[in-house]
Formats: structure tokens, C-alpha cells, sequence
């Protein structure tokens, strides 16, 4: 089954939507706890992230009983060090992002330390970030 | 412990009625830096301390199955995120103490059970 959204920029107040569609997915299957609670990390995170730095994007889920892949793309302005991205405690979260719990500099660290596999692709047309997770 | 017996300590005050209390506590984290509380939380039915009122908490605490949260140091959950904290059935407690003392009121209670 393959489930694709919109994402809106800045929107705090819809973000968690895919992810707790996700999360009911999974609850539903019945796929254990642990995978769930991981998954739940990373679709959160990843979700925020397209909310809070970007112009906005799309997310497709791709689920089958093996295996759930998820893709989150959106439209720019692009990551300009992936490895600083990638290191904890490091943020560009805006002063709005900070007010709302964001900017801790875990998003991307806590995408990768939950899932099985991940890749990131970044320009300044946009960041594709996949999250795969064994089932 | 379960949620209900925070009823029990005058100190923290559930703001949240209509929610059922019926969860366990199984452990207290305190935090206000959301993507530390996904990093950090490993167990279900715990209860989060923070002083972030923000809409974004109801996901977190929907997606860690918290148990509660407490809005500590007289921080008043907002309309909105009390709105979606009845949707979502998480219960919302406020205390006026930090979140520090608020974990030693909680401690010395379960001691006592």
C-alpha cells in the first residue's frame, strides 16, 4: 500500500499527522512495540523537519508486511553541510521552531539511530530524506 | 503508581477531567526540548514534566504513549492544547513547583504506597 501527503511549511500545528497515521498503521498490523516506537522517532522527527525548514513538501509511505519505506522530499532551501546536520546538537532552527520544543539538533541523529537503513540527498532545490524499517 | 494517585498530591492539579486516569506510571522524564523526549523516552506510561506549552507535545506524548504530562512552574496548557489533549486522551496535569520538586512530591508519594 503506498499513502502520500502534503506538508506545509511553518505548519506546527498539523505536524504529527503522518506520523500518528503511521503509528495507527502499524498498531493496526499489529507490528511489535519496539518497531513501532522507532518508527514513531523517526517519521516524527523527519516530519518536523520538512515543517520547520523547509518550503514545504511531500511525504510517501510504502508499506507491505516485510518492510516500510518512507520517503520525505521537499522543495528547498536545501541542507548546505549534511555532516554538521547529521552531528548532534547542531541546529539552524529559527527562533519560532526553538519557542515550539524544536532546534535540539537531534532530529536527523535520532532519524538515523531508529531506523534500518537511511539516506539523505541534499541541493538547494531540496532534501530527500529515506527511512527504511525491517518488519 | 497510576495517573489518578497525582489526584492525591495537592500540589499538582489535573486540568483535564474528562480524560481517564486509569494508566500506569511506569517512569518520569522531564525535558522541554521535544526531540530530546523522542530520543530519550524508552518506556511506555511515562510521564513527561515540561514547561513547554505547545500543541506539539499532544504528538509527542500520542506517539511515546506518555502517560501524562505535567506543565510545571505555573506554565497553564493553552485552550488548544488542551483541546487536543482530550482528543487524544492524554491526560494534563499543571503544578506551580518546578519540575524538579514536582519529581520529588511524586517519589516521596509512590513511597508511601
Amino acid at each position: 500500500m503506498i499513502y502520500t501527503f502534503e506538508i506545509l511549511p511553518m505548519n506546527l500545528e498539523q505536524a504529527g499527522y503522518i506520523s500518528s497515521f503511521i503509528k495507527k498503521l502499524l498498531v493496526d498490523n499489529k507490528i511489535s512495540k519496539m518497531v513501532i516506537r522507532r518508527v514513531s522517532i523517526a517519521t516524527y522527527e523527519a516530519e518536523i523537519n520538512v515543517v520547520i525548514h523547509s518550503y514545504g513538501g511531500k511525504c510517501v509511505v510504502d508499506y507491505n508486511e516485510k518492510q516500510l519505506k518512507i520517503v520525505f522530499s521537499d522543495t528547498g532551501p536545501g541542507i548546505k553541510n549534511i555532516e554538521s546536520a547529521m552531528t548532534e546538537g547542531f541546529s539552524t532552527a529559527s527562533t519560532y521552531a526553538r519557542e515550539n520544543g524544536f532546534g535540539a539538533g537531534m532530529g536527523l541523529p535520532n532519524i538515523r539511530n531508529s531506523c534500518d537503513e537511511f539516506d539523505i540527498q541534499s541541493s538547494d532545490k531540496g532534501t530527500i530524506v529515506t527511512i527504511i524499517f525491517n518488519l | 503508581m497510576k495517573v489518578m494517585d497525582l489526584l492525591k498530591i495537592d500540589k499538582i492539579r489535573c486540568v483535564t477531567p474528562e480524560v481517564s486516569l486509569d494508566k500506569p506510571i511506569v517512569n518520569l522524564y522531564s525535558s522541554d526540548l521535544l526531540s530530546w523526549v523522542m530520543g530519550h523516552v524508552r518506556e511506555e506510561n511515562t510521564v513527561l514534566l515540561t514547561v513547554l506549552n505547545s500543541i506539539n507535545i499532544i504528538a509527542v506524548a500520542v506517539l511515546l504513549d506518555l502517560s501524562a504530562v505535567i506543565f510545571c512552574d505555573g506554565v497553564m496548557p493553552s485552550e488548544d492544547v488542551i483541546a487536543k489533549a482530550k482528543e487524544e486522551n492524554i491526560p494534563l496535569f499543571t503544578t506551580d513547583i518546578s519540575s524538579a520538586q514536582a519529581v520529588k512530591v511524586i517519589v516521596r508519594y509512590e513511597s508511601l504506597l
